[in-house]
């Protein structure tokens, strides 16, 4: 089985978002970005398929620390690298969801992939998660919220799917197959920095160049840090008056009659 | 671990070369308990690079009083990890392999030279290489590599705790000519809410010194030198590199530090990786013992004070003294030390990846718990430190032994601070 795994970084929440003096969007100038934490799980579970004799590559769409991304790829086994690069995205600005689907889909549409995962969804998703536009654009079976993947013959997969509450479902899916992976059957092991410096000097990060064309587009027309509301209420009082207050409350409420 | 007697073995009747040694003269030991055993596993922690002296050992347990773990865990020393590995322990896997803070007090009284200073952290980065880390260590090594410093705070706000010195701290890159002294401020006084107590006194002390000084500010990155100790040596590398080539970047005399773990890092480790300079390094209380004479003091500490010495000021750096003439210097102060004091100072547990580390399990109370039940017993009610995990620690451990609004934990620099005028939390209870 051939396996592509589509990677993006993400916006790393440690530093305080602001807005942009014209509230067009997220100042990016100060900006940290992260390896998306639901692609890390979508490369783990392929590396567990790797580990039964299956191919794994790595696709990352260029941006700010993406060769970081790609070569700590590598570092876990992942065995081919692709950065995707775009005259007309504006990596700077942020790449959208359909956009990054796009451009996912022109790189790795000709290449025979039985299966492409990736995250189920990221902190910088606006238009929906990546795996839904590319299942579309590629016609192919999808599935989301998957957190485990095993074969099933040479021309189908068993996927666990997990569903609110923790219920998981299990289902068959033909090949070739679109996954938004959830997480993986077992979380990602540390990575020592040793053997990320050694995938920098060792891997080679081929530049796949493509067009994505026009593409129907969310647009921010403004953005604002949300308002801090009054508060919380403390209901004060020994245990029977704060009992009669919160009865009092719900009633008021309709929670009770 | 099977333990028989030693059985003898005598020949009643044996001549060699003519010389007759029948019975007791020809007494010879018999196969030992320990040729039970593969020697497999101990061969595989030997043949590490840096862990050779791990073969040296000839038992004679020295260690076992002097390491400060054994106090709290009888089942662990220097020897008992040897004699255990030698019985069927697989070190790369077990607990034991994260408990030794480095603190060198096993060295310090070995006759054979084992020097777990260098066997630990070269048995850690096999075991961190084969994917054997512990989850608390992994968060902590994880942020280091991402954010520069093992808390995972932004890195912008490196600078915040200077907003609250309440006098200029000058950043070396604005300031665009020479200074005196590079201030390497250090992860927790730049971080922690206790930390940041400590830099401003400094900041405030070096202002009232006049000591000409800049900081790195948001250039600097975590010293390294815990990373390296719990095994990750590719992390220490890429962290001296970058705080490295911050230092080339700009003119200084010297470096100053607010914690030893810089110091150590800096002094003896940076100079060993490729293509690194070497840069002059002192600690803060080296630098400002040489300015006692210009301390004006406004306020008297009348208190009793004990010192708890620093594992990498003190025995890994030979400085025993500064901290104590400072101390001493403070109108007020009696200093009271501890039993366990200078090349025999007891560790605070937090050396070697320690402060990360939460081993509860192997350790049922933590050293520095122990460690301010010693300072107790001094009848002070100041415990005094120097390094910069130890305000942390040691409140916490004040806490946890049951003695607040018994002890106070205070930094030299915030007592100088405080006795000069300044703004430092009060060091009475």
């Amino acid at each position: 089985m051939k396996i592509a795994v589509l990677l993006k970084e993400i916006i790393d929440l440690v530093e305080e978002l602001t807005i942009m003096d014209d509230g067009s969007g997220v100042e990016r100038d100060y900006l940290m970005y992260k390896a998306n934490e639901f692609d890390d799980f979508a490369l783990e579970e392929a590396l567990q398929l790797k580990a039964a004799g299956h191919s794994v590559d790595a696709y990352a769409i260029d941006g700010t620390e993406v060769d970081s991304l790609l070569h700590t790829a590598f570092a876990r086994g992942a065995e081919n690298l692709f950065k995707v690069v775009s005259d007309e995205i504006d990596v700077d600005a942020g790449v959208s969801s359909r956009v990054a689907a796009k451009a996912f889909y022109e790189a790795i549409k000709d290449k025979g992939y039985d299966l492409v995962m990736t995250g189920v969804q990221g902190v910088t998703d606006i238009d929906g998660p990546i795996s839904g536009h590319l299942s579309t654009l590629m016609n192919r079976p999808h599935m989301s919220v998957v957190v485990r993947v095993d074969p099933d013959g040479d021309n189908a997969v068993t996927c666990m799917k997990e569903f609110p509450g923790g219920a998981l479902g299990e289902y068959t899916v033909q090949l070739p197959a679109v996954l938004g992976m959830q997480s993986a059957r077992s979380p990602p092991g540390y990575l020592p920095i040793a053997k990320i410096r050694k995938a920098s000097k060792e891997a080679t990060i081929n530049e796949v160049s493509v067009s994505i064309g026009d593409l129907p587009l969310v647009s921010v027309t403004s953005a604002s840090i949300p308002q801090t509301g009054k508060g919380a209420e403390m209901i004060e009082g020994d245990p029977a008056a704060q009992a009669a207050k919160l009865v009092e409350i719900f009633k008021s409420k309709g929670v009770l009659s | 671990m099977k333990v028989e007697k030693e059985r003898t073995l005598e020949l009643e009747n044996a001549v060699v070369d003519g010389v007759d040694i029948s019975g007791r003269w020809n007494r010879m030991f018999l196969e030992r308990v320990i040729t039970d055993y593969s020697i497999d596993l101990k061969e595989k922690i030997r043949s590490i690079p840096g862990a050779e002296s791990f073969g040296y050992c000839y038992t004679c347990a020295q260690c076992v009083a002097a390491c400060p773990v054994d106090q709290i865990n009888n089942n662990y020393s220097p020897f008992k990890v040897i004699r255990m590995v030698e019985t069927g322990l697989d070190l790369m896997q077990d607990d034991n392999l994260w408990l030794c803070t480095t603190c060198s007090n096993c060295l310090r009284v070995c006759p054979k030279g084992v020097d777990f200073m260098q066997i630990m952290p070269a048995v850690r980065e096999e075991a961190i290489l084969e994917g054997f880390v512990p989850k608390e260590l992994e968060l902590a090594l994880t942020n280091s590599a991402k954010y520069g410093n093992p808390m995972g705070e932004s890195p912008r706000k490196r600078i915040d705790w200077t907003k609250n010195a309440g006098v200029e701290v000058p950043i070396i890159k604005n300031v665009g000519r020479k200074v005196d002294w590079l201030w390497f401020v250090g992860d927790y006084p730049a971080y922690h809410i206790r930390g940041k107590d400590t830099a401003n006194a400094m900041a405030r002390v070096f202002k009232r010194l006049g000591i000409d000084y800049a900081i790195l500010g948001i250039e600097e990155q975590s010293d390294g030198d815990s990373q390296r100790l719990a095994g990750e040596k590719g992390l220490f590398e890429v962290l001296a590199e970058k705080n490295m080539a911050a230092f080339d970047k700009y003119e200084f005399e010297e470096i100053v530090v607010t914690g030893p773990h810089a110091l150590n890092a800096i002094k003896n480790e940076y100079p060993k990786l490729e293509g690194a300079s070497t840069y002059p390094v002192r600690h803060y209380t080296q630098l400002l013992v040489e300015h006692i004479d210009k301390m004006q003091f406004t306020r008297e500490v009348n208190a009793k004070v004990t010192f708890h010495d620093p594992c990498y000021l003190g025995r890994h750096n030979g400085e025993y003294d500064a901290p104590r003439e400072l101390l001493k210097a403070i109108p007020g102060i009696e200093l009271v030390e501890m039993g366990r004091c200078r090349e025999n100072g007891y560790c605070c547990g937090g050396g070697g990846g320690g402060q990360w580390l939460d081993l509860t399990e192997k350790l049922p109370e933590r050293l520095s718990e122990r460690r301010v039940r010693e300072a107790m017993e001094t009848g002070s009610s100041i415990l005094a430190v120097t390094c910069d995990y130890e305000i942390s620690r040691f409140e916490d451990g004040v806490k946890a032994t049951g003695n607040e609004g018994k002890m106070l934990v205070r930094d030299i620099i915030e007592l100088l601070d405080y006795a000069m005028g300044g703004d430092s939390p009060s060091p009475f209870l």
